[in-house]
């Protein structure tokens, strides 16, 4: 279907024109959707409802600059995961406190400041895995971990990925598969041999 | 790398290949070697990895009252200036970091000029500004003849 004519362009178009109520309904539509984005890579409520207003912020001044090269979606999800990456960069990554990765017994416990038990992997152990894979994907470039994470997280076939973005499939394939290799020689990089168990 | 591993790399690392293409991507794998079969191998680690990392096991939702929130941040933005970007305290500490590399690299590049020119050479205006030193008036073979040349000089007349 010819996207220009498909509902969600006629809604970005009356965005463009200034419609609030077409506003309302853009976020109505979406929110749900970004905010599971933001959540999935912040991992914190308060830090997820921030980013997330900043998001739709972004989007109510930007739209004009919309050019339907893209469906609105891949449009707002990279602003979205841009967002999420200049919040990481500016919290510098390591003292960020991922609420999900802990039982209710753990996060009590870390606030009696209690040392680890033996049973399962530790907390700092969960949150240095989170942060290397943050920091992991944080090392390539905007578009390639656009890519990775449509394709990997939101599990977009290579078929919706050319639809979304307005490239070819094989173009997608092509980039893909440069985006992986670029992962993989920033993981070479980044972990140390002795840390890559970490990953096995 | 082959075309055929090329051609169904993402929907072999998706698991959306049929048993019999899987089977021959697999028996393609084995066929190029070592080092593809490694890297595929580490490709499929990745992608598990991000899923794991980034995946939101339920859908989620924000606060009720969202949408206000958004207009709330909305308008306060809209009733910032343009201007008040080069208040906020991170674009002053970037202008800040800027200054001190360029001030670093003014400096480096002056060092360098100065303690890479050959020792014993000076520019034009460092002659003119040195006074004549006393080994050039005691090495001169005829120092009175200096100053008849200079007299010479200063009445010379067409």
């Amino acid at each position: 279907m010819d996207y220009k004519n498909s509902e969600e362009a006629a809604l970005v178009r009356r965005l463009q024109k200034g419609d609030e109520m077409a506003f309302r309904e853009l976020v109505d539509r979406y929110q749900n959707k970004i905010f599971s984005i933001i959540y999935g890579i912040l991992r914190n409520h308060n830090d997820a409802e921030d980013i997330a207003q900043q998001v739709f912020a972004k989007v109510y001044f930007s739209i004009r600059s919309f050019d339907f090269r893209s469906s609105l979606l891949t449009w707002i999800y990279k602003i979205t995961v841009n967002e999420c990456y200049d919040y990481l960069r500016k919290k510098k990554v390591r003292k960020l406190v991922y609420e999900s990765d802990f039982t209710e017994e753990e996060a009590k416990r870390m606030e009696r400041s209690e040392t680890p038990t033996s049973h399962g992997p530790s907390i700092d152990a969960a949150l240095s895995h989170r942060d290397l894979v943050v920091k992991l994907l944080g090392k390539v470039s905007e578009e390639d971990r656009h890519l990775l994470l449509m394709k990997e997280v939101e599990g977009h076939s290579v078929e919706e990925l050319a639809q979304m973005t307005g490239l070819n499939e094989n173009t997608i394939k092509v980039k893909l598969f440069r985006a992986r290799q670029k992962l993989l020689k920033a993981a070479q990089r980044l972990i140390p041999k002795a840390s890559q168990a970490l990953f096995s | 790398m082959q075309r055929h591993i090329e051609d169904r790399l993402e929907e072999y690392l998706s698991g959306t290949l049929d048993a019999d293409r899987r089977a021959e991507f697999e028996r393609n794998l084995e066929a190029a070697g070592e080092y593809t079969a490694d890297m595929v191998a580490q490709f499929e680690q990745h992608g598990r990895l991000l899923r794991d990392t980034f995946h939101t096991p339920s859908a989620m939702e924000p606060a009720p009252g969202f949408y206000a929130r958004v207009m709330q941040r909305v308008d306060a933005q809209r009733a910032n200036p343009w201007w008040f970007a080069f208040l906020e305290p991170q674009f002053t500490a970037r202008i800040a970091m800027a200054s001190t590399v360029l001030l670093v690299l003014i400096g480096l590049t002056y060092y360098s000029t100065e303690a890479g020119r050959p020792t014993g050479t000076l520019t034009a205006v460092e002659v003119m500004a040195e006074p004549p030193s006393d080994s050039w008036v005691a090495e001169d073979p005829q120092p009175a003849q200096r100053n008849v040349i200079l007299v010479d000089l200063a009445t010379y007349q067409d």
